[in-house]
């Protein structure tokens, strides 16, 4: 008397394509290479920033370089408030530094690298620290970066052509700008969602 | 058991992205007009522009997201595909799966994390352990152009799965005891119409023409025929000790616990003697909510063993006697007790079956990795104390007459069984 065959373990679902990488610090979660590449062009970001910056101002006090690292301290909380604190003091140090009334070519690789940093730090927040992203994805935000960055581009070649005149804002002038600063945050605070159908 | 689940993913929400997207560029506007900065207009310029694209590409629909499981009754070790898919698809939107982890559930990929691509997203799940459970929670994350807008994570309501115990191997080449039905494929001692030959006998009217043995008539000169025993079913019980489940659990692709070898060795019985159209009771003692299997036979009566099995969750009825277990058991069966012979309450109930007059035979399923790899002094001291006791109990089965067979898989029972069939069959003294 046989025994009939026993029904083996069978596996629907085909094995992944590529094998998955990930590294991990101590006892902390696992980290995909595609995370830390995004922390990797954020702290780039910030790099190329304070480049440009040291360029613009011809030198700075070094303490400033240490806000390269910060990046790498904020790689588990890439979608809290602390990136948005980082670059708050990126932006007054570039205020702080920067003579009145002055132009510099080089705020333009600084735009670059506040738009990747920005732009990894968005991505990243968008998927678990053992996440990664597509292709498609990555290609669709580089794209996004360039857009966005050509707008820094027309900026500045407006800002160069005006950089002769009298820039000074008059009052007029001033509180309208800032009525339309105003205008759009009431518009991205108030902007309600239609309805589903 | 739930094999699929929706949920509606709720409201689109700003996320500290956009938040932050909006205030640099605000800030950088401000500092630039109030500082006659304008390297800071150029900077601020491309957030302003991720700020007014990210609020522009702000989905406005509610989506709803559905996870699916392909099967929901497994085997151990066996992987099915777990989809999600979300309605409607947004497009320019990234999208997140998450299966958490839970025991006794391999997750491809391994991190449980999987990319919606086009509203749909496939992960495997495998079970390695048998037994009801749940696989991991399932959530869904969707984001929006520029990490803007977000909805999630989102928790889907948990999806079941019943994984069947895979039978070890067995086999027996032995006939199960007491043959009573008209089914089986045991031999009975009784003559009628089977396959096993009896004797050769005179004809009678009634015989069947094909059973005439010629050589036999040709040299007597008078008909004969050849007589067979008739084939009967058999009824077994199981009965399945669920209070130790001794060991580390690591599942089907690491070493068993008592439990495990118990299961998988009633799992192998079961369809070994239900594929011999034997007919089949499967009692559990120490576990609860494990329903009265009645006695059946044939493959559906083979699912429905599987299917209590899996419901065993060990040791969840400590004051279980297994009085009620031995309710209503046929007399003639032959009762197998599959246990480690840890827990006493297992022994007694050899013992009560054995003084009933019943066929006993102790299956014994203790796992010899337990005492094997015990580096620990104490804990090989433990074990040995613990063994010298367990020895002393399987004696007073063997001083009873009940056999106590270590589990071995194929032919594990086909010493025993022929020595209960040779003394079923042996003169016994009998009172006149």
């Amino acid at each position: 008397m046989s025994s009939p065959p026993v029904v083996p373990p069978s596996s629907p679902v085909a094995p992944p394509p590529h094998r998955r990488r990930t590294l991990r610090f101590g006892t902390g979660p696992e980290w995909s290479f595609a995370q830390l590449g995004m922390t990797a062009v954020a702290t780039s970001g910030v790099v190329v920033y304070l480049g440009a910056l040291h360029r613009a101002v011809g030198g700075f006090d070094g303490v400033w370089w240490l806000l390269a690292l910060v990046p790498l301290v904020l790689m588990p909380w890439p979608g809290s408030a602390a990136p948005l604190a980082l670059w708050a003091v990126l932006l007054t140090g570039w205020f702080v530094l920067t003579p009145e009334g002055t132009f510099s070519w080089w705020a333009l690789p600084a735009a670059a690298g506040a738009v990747a940093a920005h732009a990894a730090h968005a991505l990243s927040a968008t998927s678990p620290p053992a996440g990664s992203f597509t292709r498609v994805t990555v290609r669709r935000w580089l794209r996004h970066c360039v857009v966005a960055l050509s707008a820094a581009c027309a900026v500045v070649v407006a800002v160069a052509s005006l950089s002769s005149r009298d820039l000074t804002i008059g009052a007029v002038g001033l509180v309208v700008g800032l009525l339309g600063v105003a205008a759009g945050l009431a518009w991205v605070r108030t902007s309600p969602p239609s309805s589903a159908d | 058991m739930r094999a699929t689940a929706s949920r509606t993913l709720g409201v689109w929400e700003t996320t500290a992205a956009h938040q932050r997207a909006i205030a640099l560029a605000g800030l950088g506007a401000v500092l630039a007009a109030l500082g006659r900065r304008p390297d800071l207009l150029v900077i601020a310029a491309p957030l302003a522009v991720a700020a007014v694209w990210g609020q522009l590409a702000r989905p406005r629909v509610t989506v709803e997201a559905t996870a699916r499981l392909t099967d929901v009754t497994l085997r151990e070790g066996q992987a099915v595909a777990l989809h999600v898919v979300t309605e409607p698809v947004v497009p320019d939107v990234h999208g997140v799966v998450t299966l958490a982890q839970v025991p006794f559930v391999d997750r491809q990929p391994g991190s449980g994390i999987a990319l919606l691509d086009d509203g749909a997203a496939t992960l495997g799940v495998r079970s390695t352990r048998w037994g009801r459970r749940r696989v991991g929670t399932v959530s869904v994350t969707l984001t929006s152009a520029w990490g803007a807008f977000r909805v999630g994570p989102e928790e889907l309501p948990d999806l079941d799965t019943a994984t069947l115990p895979v039978p070890a191997a067995f086999d027996a080449s032995a006939p199960t005891p007491h043959p009573r039905g008209i089914v089986g494929l045991n031999r009975s001692n009784r003559p009628g119409s089977g396959s096993e030959f009896n004797t050769i006998r005179a004809f009678h009217p009634g015989d069947r023409l094909r059973r005439i043995s010629w050589p036999v008539s040709l040299r007597t000169g008078t008909l004969h025929v050849t007589s067979t025993f008739s084939d009967e079913d058999a009824h077994v019980m199981l009965l399945v000790d669920a209070f130790s489940d001794l060991g580390p659990r690591e599942g089907i692709d690491g070493r068993p616990t008592s439990l495990d070898v118990t299961v998988r060795a009633a799992g192998a019985m079961s369809e070994h003697f239900l594929r011999s159209n034997d007919r089949l009771t499967l009692r559990t003692v120490g576990a609860a909510e494990v329903p009265m299997l009645g006695t059946g036979s044939g493959t559906n009566h083979l699912r429905r063993v599987l299917d209590t099995l899996a419901l065993i969750t060990p040791a969840s009825e400590r004051r279980d006697t297994g009085e009620h277990a031995l309710r209503g058991v046929d007399p003639n069966a032959l009762c197998l007790v599959l246990s480690p012979l840890i827990d006493q309450t297992m022994v007694g109930l050899a013992h009560t079956l054995a003084a009933r007059g019943m066929t006993v035979v102790v299956v014994d399923t203790f796992p010899e990795h337990l005492v094997a790899g015990t580096g620990d002094v104490y804990q090989a001291l433990a074990w040995r104390m613990r063994l010298l006791s367990r020895e002393a109990q399987v004696s007073s089965l063997r001083l009873r007459g009940v056999p106590v067979v270590p589990w071995r898989g194929p032919g594990s029972l086909d010493q025993v069984l022929r020595d209960i069939a040779r003394r079923a069959s042996a003169p016994r003294l009998s009172r006149r």
